[in-house]
């Protein structure tokens, strides 16, 4: 499962919240979201695609940023969380987990036999 | 550690290179949707930092370099995106700038022209009058346009070292200079030769 790309409408709706909960593991910088997102199995994430969700995380107010000097190379933009975004992290998993519940329920719910369905 | 993303593109001896043209493209790109300096320098800060790392293509890893900055000023929301390059050209202080100008070149022109024939310059005034007025006039609007191309908080400042990232090349500051100082000295010679 591990090289497994993900189609982008899915990625698209939970890369925002698996981001925020990657920053509010641990402080961390853009490169390592990435591989932190891979090795949880949800494919790889293009620096172009990632770096506006941090912005976006950011500007929302539950994320903030700092640059710091690199070992040698140059310096990273660390990110980290902010109370907003820890509450914010709560609440959308919360609706997360029962959004996909109803999901899961609806696809594998035993196929509906003509006139059994009740009003 | 974890299972790395493709690094071994890496030592590719062009990709520096290839880098430079890429956040060339990305910085006009982002001046042109009116971002302002700061965040344009972080954008590209992110860019350079992360392509550094990975070694990766830019096109490879962020996409054309237009289609990344509208995602990034679409990330940056309403407030921080700024105005765009063609509402600011065409502010108010634009035919300012142009009517003043003119003006002030007819005034220097004219008044070159009366001083070196004798006579009087425009509406009557003495020739160095005129000459004076309208190189004042020049002189002004010239610095006004240097401030504002050089406003302070919208320079593209490496959030990481300072340095700026989009100086001016060497050779525009004598080009502003020089073009229209030649059309002057051209003016002049015209309107002395045609009489």
């Amino acid at each position: 499962m591990d090289g497994q790309q993900w189609p982008g409408e899915w990625m698209r709706g939970v890369l925002s919240l698996c981001v925020l909960a990657v920053v509010a593991e641990e402080e961390t910088y853009g490169y390592a979201v990435a591989q932190r997102l891979q090795s949880a199995g949800l494919g790889t994430v293009k620096g172009g695609t990632l770096y506006p969700v941090l912005t976006r995380l950011e500007q929302d107010g539950l994320l903030t940023s700092s640059w710091r000097e690199g070992d040698g190379g140059p310096g990273r933009k660390f990110f980290s969380v902010t109370d907003a975004g820890r509450t914010a992290l709560q609440d959308r998993t919360a609706g997360w987990l029962v959004f996909t519940e109803r999901a899961t329920g609806l696809l594998t719910s035993e196929p509906v036999v003509e006139g059994s369905v009740t009003a | 550690m974890m299972n790395g993303l493709d690094r071994d593109s890496h030592q590719n001896p062009s990709g520096d290179e290839h880098q430079q043209v890429y956040l060339k493209e990305l910085l006009l790109a982002l001046r042109l949707r009116g971002v302002p300096g700061p965040r344009i320098a972080e954008a590209l800060a992110e860019v350079n930092s992360h392509l550094s790392e990975t070694g990766e293509d830019p096109s490879e890893a962020f996409g054309p370099a237009k289609a990344y900055a509208d995602e990034v000023v679409a990330a940056l929301g309403g407030a921080d995106a700024g105005t765009s390059f063609w509402r600011a050209a065409l502010r108010w202080t634009t035919p300012v700038y142009g009517l003043g100008g003119a003006l002030g070149a007819w005034l220097v022109i004219d008044g070159a022209r009366a001083l070196a024939l004798d006579q009087r310059g425009v509406g009557g005034l003495p020739a160095v009058v005129s000459l004076a007025v309208g190189a004042a006039i020049l002189v002004a609007l010239a610095v006004g346009l240097v401030r504002l191309t050089r406003r302070r908080e919208d320079q593209v400042l490496d959030p990481r070292s300072g340095a700026n990232m989009s100086p001016l090349p060497r050779w525009v500051v004598p080009l502003m200079l020089s073009v229209p100082a030649l059309i002057l000295v051209l003016a002049v010679v015209v309107s002395l030769t045609s009489r």
